[in-house]
């Protein structure tokens, strides 16, 4: 198939059937907006899924997640909601996140200690389905216990966000979105690579220059100016139209090495 | 005289199948121990209405004068039936994601008519023996006559009026098959030949008799106490029988239109050591005012598992003395998921908003009985400049409680942006518990350089806090520290400070206090 072929027409019926290897797939379950307008464009659905996890994994935990999650927490909490963390790295600065958006009345936090502490409480929290966003750091969960919390994703509405070591790319995972998050170099705007997700595979990572409030002004150079990031050798589809990789959704792109 | 009776309307719910003998009520099978089916259906029919008696092997509840309350007759005969098929298939309240299979095997018959021992006679009239008899005629466990409830009377067989069947021997020969035929005979022969109790059974059937009841009353404490078919020695073992009674509680508790906050639970050892009573007792603490059967049972399993049994147990029993009014819309025909309206952008209900509250307090509380209620965790901002008393972390469950549904509640998320105690200088998101003595790059001296993966570069500061000399507590020192925002090349931004007052043992002033994550 060449760019300048002329799509393939489909009686509308068929073709809200058919999903093409190049597009997005099309969820039936609702998304939240990340509230960063980049990363929108690149996650199926234009934003987080519900309903289902997302793995965020690390080279070591708690370094990006509240710039990455605050924007999109922010949305469900004003709708009334609570956010619910399980086993935190360190405990958050409540002063801070509400500056964001997130008050401490709608944060609850689940001190857990063991693994079997973590999955089980995780699990509680996505059946009780009444908790706008989990958030939950499983350092050493294995397959099989993701599989358990994917299938019990389905009960809970909102978006389930699991954070885990980046060795865990490597691993085979349930979750239909997994996410690397690393950061650039100073003033580290946000790097994200996806690594699965229902579509194309994107072999370039997303700068989101995003910052706290009123931290961007003490930053050295004017952020967000820049072009975002292009990593060499992988020069950025200009539509989805072209070609792309289809199959290899829960391919490791190389740049993680073995 | 009839247009007395038709005034009245009645509802049969008769527990178990037919039995296969012609003797209605015949079934010798063991029936369990503890409040028997019967008993607790009329617990439940108690929130319907005040008039609900115990006739012979069924209940009977006069619904004429709360059928507007409820929507109509049709509806309120619609929600008994749900109500009770739920309530006999051993389920909770609002449905445990059991399918239809189990509603439709539960041993329960309905029917209803102007006249209690018609209704009665309507419902063993289902002739139906099995769950799988039902299951295929799917429903057909409920009589719907109405109109012509006194020409299906008039057909039932004689077994389904025990006046009647006593006599069935001595009145088939005579060529009855039904009721209709005992009717038609004349009256004063069959008082000489059967007595009057015939007579008089037939004319109630049929409402030219008042009927005569003995109402049933809720008790106003509940108390029930459970024998174990054996000696126990685990915890998991009195799940059986405690969930028995907790099923029993929830009649109870919906005949009295309220829940709970705590319960009794309470066990009988075999025998007692060194002068305990026999009897333990065991508090459960509720969140909310509970009646819902499925979460009771899910808080019970975790109480089990904290128990530790010193003998084995003979008997268990559970107590409830408090009663709450419940919210009459908390138990809807058709609830909404907790968190289906969290998934649209639309504002929630006020009835999602509480069913939400409910869900998330029914979930802390399970945690909190698992971890301990001191790991379910909120933090308390304070005005305090000091990093370490900034906030405090508390029990999240009373909080929750306090705060849930508090007027304006939505609009208080939005208090957001409020310059804290820093003059709105921004804040690290994470906060260490500690502050981490930082390494220091001796190659560059005299300048200090601080290093956390990498050394550190300094963007912002210094920002000095001085604070904490007034206060007296141990736990609550004072603080003199010089704030500086660094970029790590690996660890990203950080938020560090240098004590004013250099320790004197030669160690690093620099540490890491959090990260702008």
């Amino acid at each position: 198939m060449t760019p300048d072929m002329p799509p393939l027409f489909l009686p509308p019926h068929l073709a809200q059937a058919v999903w093409s290897g190049h597009a997005f797939g099309a969820g039936l379950a609702p998304v939240l907006s990340s509230g960063h307008a980049l990363l929108d464009a690149e996650l199926p659905g234009g934003g987080w899924p519900c309903q289902a996890l997302t793995e965020v994994l690390q080279a070591q935990a708690g370094l990006a997640e509240w710039r990455l999650l605050s924007p999109a927490l922010a949305r469900v909490v004003a709708r009334g909601g609570h956010v619910l963390l399980l086993g935190a790295p360190w405990r958050p600065q409540v002063a801070a996140l509400s500056r964001e958006g997130l008050p401490a009345d709608r944060l609850i936090h689940i001190d857990v200690h063991t693994e079997a502490e973590r999955l089980w409480a995780t699990e509680q929290a996505l059946k009780a389905g009444c908790l706008s966003a989990v958030l939950s750091w499983l350092p050493q969960a294995r397959a099989e216990a993701l599989r358990r919390l994917q299938a019990c994703a389905t009960q809970h509405a909102g978006p389930v966000f699991v954070f885990r070591p980046e060795r865990a790319a490597q691993e085979a995972s349930p979750a239909p979105l997994r996410v690397h998050l690393g950061l650039g170099p100073c003033p580290h705007p946000l790097l994200l690579r996806l690594l699965k997700r229902r579509g194309p595979l994107l072999e370039h990572a997303i700068e989101l220059p995003h910052w706290p409030q009123g931290l961007a002004a003490l930053l050295p150079a004017s952020p967000g100016a820049r072009p975002p990031a292009v990593a060499p050798g992988h020069p950025r589809p200009a539509t989805h139209e072209e070609p792309q990789h289809h199959a290899a959704l829960d391919r490791a792109p190389a740049w993680l090495g073995a | 005289m009839k247009s007395l009776s038709t005034m009245r309307h009645w509802i049969a719910l008769l527990p178990g199948w037919a039995p296969d003998a012609g003797q209605p009520g015949g079934d010798t099978a063991e029936p369990p121990p503890g409040p028997s089916l019967q008993a607790q259906l009329g617990w439940w029919a108690l929130q319907f209405t005040p008039r609900v008696a115990c006739l012979e092997d069924a209940v009977v509840l006069e619904v004429s004068a709360s059928e507007r309350l409820f929507g109509g007759a049709q509806a309120l005969r619609e929600r008994v039936w749900q109500g009770a098929t739920r309530l006999v298939a051993g389920m909770a309240a609002d449905g445990d994601g059991a399918g239809d299979a189990a509603l439709n095997a539960a041993p329960l018959r309905m029917a209803h008519a102007p006249t209690a021992l018609g209704a009665l006679a309507l419902a063993r009239g289902v002739m139906l023996r099995t769950p799988r008899q039902a299951d295929e005629a799917h429903g057909a466990r409920r009589i719907q006559a109405t109109e012509g409830w006194l020409d299906a009377l008039r057909r039932l067989p004689l077994q389904t009026l025990s006046e009647v069947a006593r006599h069935a021997p001595t009145l088939a020969p005579l060529g009855c098959r039904t009721l209709g035929d005992v009717r038609a005979l004349p009256r004063d022969g069959l008082s000489r030949r059967f007595g009057a109790a015939l007579v008089q059974a037939l004319d109630r059937a049929w409402g030219d008799q008042a009927e005569v009841f003995d109402w049933l009353s809720l008790p106003p404490t509940f108390d029930v106490q459970l024998e174990l078919p054996a000696r126990t020695d685990t915890a998991a073992g009195l799940q059986p029988a405690f969930e028995h009674l907790l099923r029993a509680l929830c009649a109870w508790l919906a005949g009295h239109q309220a829940g709970t906050e705590l319960l009794e639970l309470r066990w009988c050892h075999a025998w007692s050591r060194h002068g305990d009573t026999r009897w333990q007792t065991w508090p459960v603490r509720l969140a909310s005012p509970v009646r819902d059967a499925s979460r009771l049972r899910r808080l019970l399993g975790e109480h089990l598992q904290r128990l530790r049994l010193a003998s084995p147990v003979t008997d268990v029993g559970l107590r409830v003395h408090s009663l709450v009014a419940l919210r009459a819309d908390s138990e809807e025909l058709f609830p909404c998921a907790p968190g289906s309206a969290l998934a649209t952008n639309e504002p929630l209900t006020v009835a999602a908003r509480r069913t939400q509250h409910e869900a998330l307090l029914a979930l802390l509380e399970r945690l909190s009985v698992r971890l301990g209620p001191q790991r379910v965790q909120q933090a308390l901002p304070c005005e305090d400049q000091r990093g370490s008393q900034s906030q405090h972390w508390v029990a999240a469950l009373p909080r929750v409680q306090a705060l849930g549904l508090a007027p304006g509640w939505p609009a208080r998320a939005s208090g957001a942006g409020a310059p804290g105690g820093w003059g709105g200088l921004p804040q690290p998101a994470w906060w260490l518990p500690e502050p981490l003595p930082l390494a220091m790059d001796t190659r560059c001296a005299p300048r200090e350089q601080p290093i956390y993966q990498g050394p550190l570069r300094l963007l912002a500061g210094p920002h000095r806090i001085e604070a904490g000399w007034w206060d007296v507590r141990d736990h609550a020192p004072a603080e003199a520290r010089d704030h500086h925002l660094a970029s790590s090349p690996r660890a990203g931004l950080l938020w560090v400070f240098r004590a004013r007052h250099a320790p004197q043992d030669g160690h690093s002033p620099w540490f890491l206090q959090g990260f702008f994550a």
